[in-house]
């Protein structure tokens, strides 16, 4: 008897029309039909001689072509006999040792960030997104970047209208003297003003938009991502504010900036105290299985959500909002991709 | 070998053929390159520092 095993760190997510295979060691995904799916169940429990059986010869010919293909894949292994029991499952825990992992700011003055610095160092943050409806000078790149020095924050992203003196020395500049900006954004910019290289440190975008706040929670297939902690994350708890904290350009602690309820002031409260905050972790654990269409999409483990903005259609018995992000444009019942501004 | 320091028992490797590879400049980014930076909280100069594993705000 032969059986056929399908390796641990692959991960197949059942939607409603369709299969995504994501393979979490290459971190590749994949659509796949949906009798794909209800192959390989049948392959867990008996031998490919017993699964065959079951079908006619015609059938047959196609499952031997599916078994060939899952295997050219690497997406499982045969054995003799059955060694189910010798090859566990993936444990899909999620563990994070940081209390928090983002904040997202709204910046208005920079001066704010020493306010929060020694908080955000307590809370063992790692990343920092800020947001500023005012242009930033290179000093303020540069003190953004240096006000960081010697923190565990790893990584700061920022979001900054476009002005004419940015160019290849302002930005070849930055990649000289900072150390912890990743990624950079100048919305508002009507011509690229030169070649983005690849040997910057950060990467750089320019775009004509017009970015505000409320330009967020998008959904689309550039933020998907396959890896191992960001789906593990997806399984578990929010992918998007799970371990997120926020603060709205008037110094209100949110979840998230477009969020409606606020934990306090930055001016008179801790980033700590907002995170004690009974409410402050309400939607930490609402995953993607518990959103109105989400849980039945293939997609849903490697897309990140929005609770900000939704349909607002759906709410559970503890209140919080279950329905689908209005800003996502994929319809698992379809399996197509519209617009969603003109299909809300 | 010149640097043999007066070793009295040879080595077991001995290489009878070794075909150099000259490193090709190596700048080019790629997702497995890791930055460092100083961190004297952590008291190291190689305090890795990563970005995150999903994108954090999508507006774009």
């Amino acid at each position: 008897m032969t059986y056929f095993n399908i390796f641990s760190n692959i991960l197949i997510t059942k939607g409603v029309g369709r299969i995504l295979i994501s393979d979490l060691q290459r971190n590749v995904s994949e659509l796949y039909p949906l009798e794909l799916y209800d192959l390989t169940e049948e392959l867990k429990k008996d031998s490919i001689q017993n699964v065959l059986k079951n079908y006619d010869a015609a059938s047959k010919e196609i499952l031997q072509e599916y078994i060939d293909f899952l295997l050219e894949k690497e997406y499982g292994f045969i054995t003799q006999n059955d060694w189910a029991r010798n090859f566990p499952l993936l444990e899909y825990e999620y563990n994070d040792y940081s209390i928090l992992s983002n904040i997202f700011i709204e910046l208005e003055d920079i001066d704010i960030l020493d306010k929060i610095k020694e908080s955000m160092e307590s809370l063992e943050i790692k990343h920092l997104v800020i947001y500023s409806k005012n242009q930033l000078s290179f000093e303020q790149f540069l003190k953004i970047d240096h006000k960081f020095e010697n923190s565990p924050l790893e990584g700061i992203e920022i979001f900054s209208p476009f002005h004419t003196f940015i160019n290849e020395d302002f930005i070849q500049n930055l990649n000289e003297n900072t150390s912890r900006i990743y990624n950079m954004v100048f919305y508002g910019c009507k011509k690229v003003p030169f070649r983005v290289k690849d040997t910057f440190r950060f990467t750089i975008n320019f775009t004509q938009q017009d970015l505000q706040i409320s330009s967020c929670g998008k959904v689309n297939l550039d933020y998907f991502g396959t890896n191992l902690p960001k789906v593990l994350e997806s399984i578990n708890h929010n992918s998007c504010l799970h371990k997120k904290i926020s603060i709205d350009v008037k110094g209100n602690i949110r979840n998230c900036p477009s969020m409606p309820q606020s934990f306090g002031n930055i001016k008179d409260t801790k980033l700590e105290e907002a995170l004690h905050h009974k409410h402050f972790k309400k939607y930490w654990n609402l995953t993607k299985d518990k959103i109105e269409v989400c849980k039945d999409c293939e997609f849903r483990y490697i897309c990140t959500d929005c609770r900000a903005y939704t349909e607002r259609t759906h709410e559970n018995e503890k209140g919080l909002d279950t329905s689908k992000p209005l800003k996502c444009g994929y319809d698992p019942y379809t399996g197509e991709w519209e617009e969603w501004s003109t299909n809300p | 070998m010149r640097n043999n320091f007066k070793e009295k028992h040879k080595l077991p490797l001995t290489f009878q053929y070794i075909e150099m590879i000259k490193n090709k400049s190596n700048k080019k980014k790629n997702s497995n390159t890791v930055f460092y930076t100083k961190c004297t909280k952590y008291e190291t100069d190689f305090y890795a520092i990563e970005k995150p594993i999903k994108p954090l705000v999508r507006m774009l």
